[in-house]
């Protein structure tokens, strides 16, 4: 029974290892009296018997260590007993314990909370039954760029018919919201999807309670609806008997059929309810016209079928129904857009990747710095080191022990590393930009702490692999000889404390160049004139709810005026979209022009509708002729006000102030001729990155039905805050308006370019961390190279060196180093630089300040972290040196 | 083989070790002594090699351990061959057999 003798001596070595170790003791002893006697019998005085007998047996520790190394179990105790060693030395230094530990800690837990991130946003597949099935299909405009536009019901009928690529096909509407009336009888807005039954079966999801409609269910009139989990708790407080009860959706009864389950998320997380695009009945002409853009689609590809083969299909599609449909869909194709990058796209993955890269570059130049301090300190153990080496230490082992002693440093640091990552997710999540999808729900799982350990072990590894081979190989000859007087460092360790100062030097380089980069294009990018003053101008949405009797655009008027007269206010004014994030999709017919163009021309424009004081309270100059007046009334002459860009595309070279227009959508009849009253200033409809368009404006007294609006208000520089007496203001004319905040257009700017501030504040903490990293790091190998050289810089002087000769000695080797380092880093920067340029603006990628800049940054910073130590040699005392060996 | 001990051939130790355990128990020097008289002087092992052997074998369960007093009244720890033991001293022995009997044709080939 083999197993079981063996199982018998491991547990006895292991548990008996002091009777263990006594037995092996006499055992040898024993061996050594009796070769002595043997000797002895031999004829051998006693003394020379005992030496032979010495001899003979080859040490008495060697062949005990010899036996050890036999013993089943023997790795597992050397482990333990390397593990308290290791313990053992790290206590005897807290010093260099800490900042190492502190030092992984920094890299190791940044590096776990932005692969937290990556894992939860990239990573991670969709919660979906085969997500990677699933496609949205977009029409897009490829002459105009527009890769994302919507379409009309019938198109989708036709993708769905004709198409062999799909299992399914389920068409979303564009409209994404809703009113309700809350159980508490409140107005709200909520996140609402309108879409076709196939939905719920190509997400394979089912409803935890209740159930989906099917198709032939919507061609019945009863509209019905399935909502979220959220939403039925909030609603219905987790009441199973919500099936079949009736909620008012946009003013009409709609009865509940089905709850998803919490996490369902489709599209967005906050989605409170589900309804079927075809039972709502203020939507019917939708389904049939051929040009109310409107719909897009969500199919499931067949097995086996690419996104690529389906797109191809498409495209065929596409270019039949154009020659079908001429007019409708000129110059449209269609975009298959895997769901994956739908909702995470492109932009974003590389945004989360380059971040990600940048603080493996932290991590790394950590480690260097973790590498320096271990290279000195190992110095300091250098006879020790040489003296277990003499006596027998196998090399291996040496070695085994180093790996155990920064293993055991970076599991020390993987604790405080995992809590600072913890510490930072809260922060991501509040904080993060809010386009990024799901960044709000990121939570550390176990995939993120395995790799949070792997990264410790990997990390230890790498801070102790290089010091420990370097020493290791040292030959304990010499080590043992050297006194303080010729120990000037082996020439490898030299190179290798210059070598992490080069690496640290331009591994900051590269990472500081990018944040300066990103940083000059985003203070570019702060100073675009977006054609009005956002700062001081305060921003509401409101939703006026049509009502027997009044129109909305009665209580805007007296809104608008009241809110005028609160003290502190200069003005106010709507529009129904500030921020557009549409397309121009209105086609323009100029008077005396026949041609009423398509969709494929660049010709189009964007209506809005704006109040009297809208031009004057955003900032936005008025060119041209004149503004809104009292005098355009519901039954006077329409007018409208274009802007630049409008009257450059539509009147080049004549003016358009008294010239006549109308306006529609293909296929529709058009609206009225509209008189051009004025021109006012271009803007940016969609924040600082985005370009300037046709826009015209048509008076709100003339265009009744607007009930959405985005009003906005500019007040007096310094006062009290404002935001409080305008909600009263418009609460007291209409209690029922529905729930709206009050925050400012710089607020409502930032969240367009968020990400962008986000990447730039990252990297460029990153940066400032690597900065300090390097900073230390230069300091601490200068340092150790300084007293290194103690003796040589001693016998220097004494030979009639200058001290200045001296500090120029020191300041020379850091500033050849830090060259070499900046040079390799630019270097970095500059190969890097293609994939830089993808997220600056208006800045070139090897920005010539920037790098002149960072150049003389790390290059200050090396000279100060060297002048230090430098100084100390300075100091050096050749006498006291000299004669303390 | 003429000169000095030659140093042992690798596997061929264990079965050296329990070929002189065959006779009844032994010391360590003893079983060192035994291997020397055996190979009239070829081999020679050094407790280096000797005890690790021991110490595994031992392990392995083919010899046993006991102490008690040598010839001069010296404490020391016999070693005895176990049943396990003797079943691998023969398919050892078997296996050597073979070998050498390989090598010496081989050598003989001409």
């Amino acid at each position: 029974m083999p197993f079981f003798v063996k199982g018998r001596s491991f547990l006895r070595n292991f548990f008996m290892s002091r009777r263990v170790e006594a037995d092996l003791d006499k055992e040898v002893h024993s061996h050594l009296e009796m070769l002595a006697e043997e000797n002895v019998r031999a004829g051998m005085p006693r003394n020379e018997a005992r030496r032979v007998a010495q001899i003979e047996l080859g040490g008495v520790a060697q062949v005990k260590e010899q036996v050890r190394e036999q013993r089943i179990g023997h790795w597992l105790q050397s482990a333990i007993s390397d593990c308290r060693f290791a313990f053992r030395r790290l206590r005897k230094s807290p010093g260099f314990t800490v900042v190492a530990v502190l030092t992984m800690a920094l890299g190791i837990g940044i590096n776990t909370a932005m692969f937290c991130v990556i894992e939860n946003i990239v990573l991670r597949p969709l919660p979906y039954h085969n997500p990677a099935s699933v496609v949205m299909l977009w029409s897009s405009v490829p002459k105009k760029d527009i890769q994302r536009n919507w379409t009309s019901y019938p198109d989708i009928q036709d993708w769905r018919s004709e198409s062999r690529a799909f299992t399914q096909v389920a068409a979303v509407f564009r409209v994404d919201t809703a009113t309700i009336v809350s159980r508490t009888g409140e107005v709200e807005h909520i996140k609402a999807e309108h879409v076709s039954s196939e939905l719920f079966s190509i997400l394979g999801v089912a409803p935890q309670l209740g159930r989906s409609w099917s198709a032939s269910e919507e061609d019945k009139r009863t509209p019905v609806a399935v909502i979220s989990h959220a939403f039925w708790q909030t609603q219905f407080g987790d009441s199973p008997d919500v099936i079949g009860k009736l909620i008012e959706v946009d003013k009409q009864p709609v009865v509940i059929v089905g709850v998803m389950p919490a996490g369902f998320n489709f599209p967005a997380a906050d989605t409170m309810i589900w309804l079927p695009v075809t039972l709502i009945p203020q939507w019917q002409a939708y389904l049939t016209a051929r040009q109310a853009d409107a719909f897009a689609a969500v199919a499931q590809l067949k097995p086996n079928v690419t996104p690529k083969q389906a797109q191809d299909e498409m495209r065929g599609i596409s270019s039949r129904l154009k020659d079908r449909y001429p007019q409708f869909e000129a110059g449209k194709s269609v975009n298959v857009v895997p769901l994956a990058i739908e909702f995470v796209g492109p932009n974003v993955r590389a945004s989360l990747w380059m971040l990600f890269a940048s603080v493996l570059f932290v991590l790394v130049i950590a480690c260097t710095n973790v590498a320096g301090l271990i290279l000195s300190r190992h110095r300091s153990h250098e006879k020790e080191y040489a003296i277990r080496l003499a006596l027998g230490a196998g090399r291996a082992r040496l070695m085994g022990q180093h790996l155990v002693e920064n293993l055991l440093l970076s599991l020390f640091a993987a604790l405080p590393g995992f809590g600072l990552a913890a510490a930072l997710i809260p922060v991501v999540r509040s904080y993060g930009p809010a386009d990024i999808r799901g960044l709000s729900d990121i939570r550390l799982d176990p995939v993120v702490l395995l790799f949070c350990a792997l990264l410790s072990v990997f990390t230890g590894f790498i801070c102790g692999f290089i010091p420990a081979w370097f020493n290791v190989r040292r030959d304990p000859h010499g080590a043992m000889k050297a006194n303080s007087r010729t120990m000037a460092g082996s020439l490898a360790q030299r190179r290798l404390g210059g070598f992490l100062i080069v690496l640290q030097l331009a591994l900051a380089m590269v990472l500081i160049t990018g944040a300066g980069s990103m940083a000059r294009s985003f203070l570019r990018l702060h100073n675009v004139d977006l054609g009005y003053q956002p700062q001081g101008l305060l921003f509401l949405h409101l939703d006026v709810p049509a009502r027997r009797g009044s129109e909305p655009v009665e209580l805007y008027r007296e809104a608008l005026a009241r809110i005028h007269s609160l003290p502190a206010v200069k003005n106010a004014g709507a529009i129904d979209a500030l921020f557009s994030g549409y397309v121009p999709d209105d086609v323009v017919e100029v008077a005396g022009r026949p041609h009423l163009p398509t969709a494929e021309d660049s010709d189009a424009a964007s209506s809005h509708v704006a109040s009297d004081g809208y031009f004057e309270t955003a900032g936005i100059p008025l060119l041209q002729g004149r503004s809104f007046g009292a005098t355009d009334g519901p039954h006077s002459q329409p007018v409208a006000i274009i802007n630049r860009s409008m009257a450059e595309t539509f009147w080049p070279g004549q003016n358009p102030v008294g010239k006549q227009f109308r306006y529609g959508v293909p296929g529709e009849p058009p609206s009225a001729w509209q008189t051009v009253i004025g021109i006012v200033g271009n803007t940016l409809p969609n924040g600082r990155e985005s370009r300037a368009f046709s826009q015209f404006f048509l008076p709100q007294s003339q265009v009744p039905s607007a009930a959405s609006m985005d009003v906005i208000v500019r007040e007096e520089r310094g006062t009290v805050p404002l935001a409080d007496s305008i909600r009263a203001t418009i609460l007291s004319l209409d209690p029922n308006i529905p729930r709206f905040n009050v925050t400012t257009v710089e607020t409502k700017l930032e969240e367009l370019g968020n990400r962008r501030a986000l990447e730039t504040w990252l990297l460029g903490l990153f940066s400032a961390i690597s900065l300090l990293l390097a900073a230390i790091g230069v300091y601490g190998l200068i340092s150790y190279s300084v007293t290194e050289r103690t003796s040589e810089i001693a016998i220097r002087m004494a030979l009639g060196a200058a001290r200045f000769d001296i500090l120029k000695l020191v300041l020379g080797q850091v500033l050849v180093l830090a060259g070499i380092g900046l040079f390799l880093g630019l270097g970095g920067a500059l190969v890097l630089s293609h994939i830089a340029s993808r997220f600056l603006f208006g800045v070139a990628s090897t920005d010539g300040p920037t790098l002149a800049l960072t150049t003389f940054l790390l290059l200050a910073v090396a000279l100060v972290s060297g002048a230090i130590p430098a100084r100390r040699a300075m100091k050096v005392e050749p006498v006291t040196i000299l004669s303390s060996v | 083989m003429t000169g000095g001990p030659t140093t042992l051939l690798q596997g061929t130790l264990d079965l050296l070790i329990l070929r002189s355990l065959l006779g009844g128990e032994l010391h360590g020097l003893g079983v060192s002594r035994r291997i020397e008289q055996m190979t009239h002087g070829t081999f020679f092992v050094k407790p280096g090699s000797l005890f690790p052997a021991l110490h595994r074998m031992e392990q392995e369960g083919w010899i046993s351990a006991l102490w008690g007093d040598s010839e001069n009244n010296r404490r020391a720890k016999y070693y005895r061959l176990t049943k396990a033991g003797r079943k691998q001293l023969t398919a050892e022995t078997e296996r050597w057999v073979r070998i050498s009997w390989a090598i010496a044709q081989a050598l003989e080939t001409p």
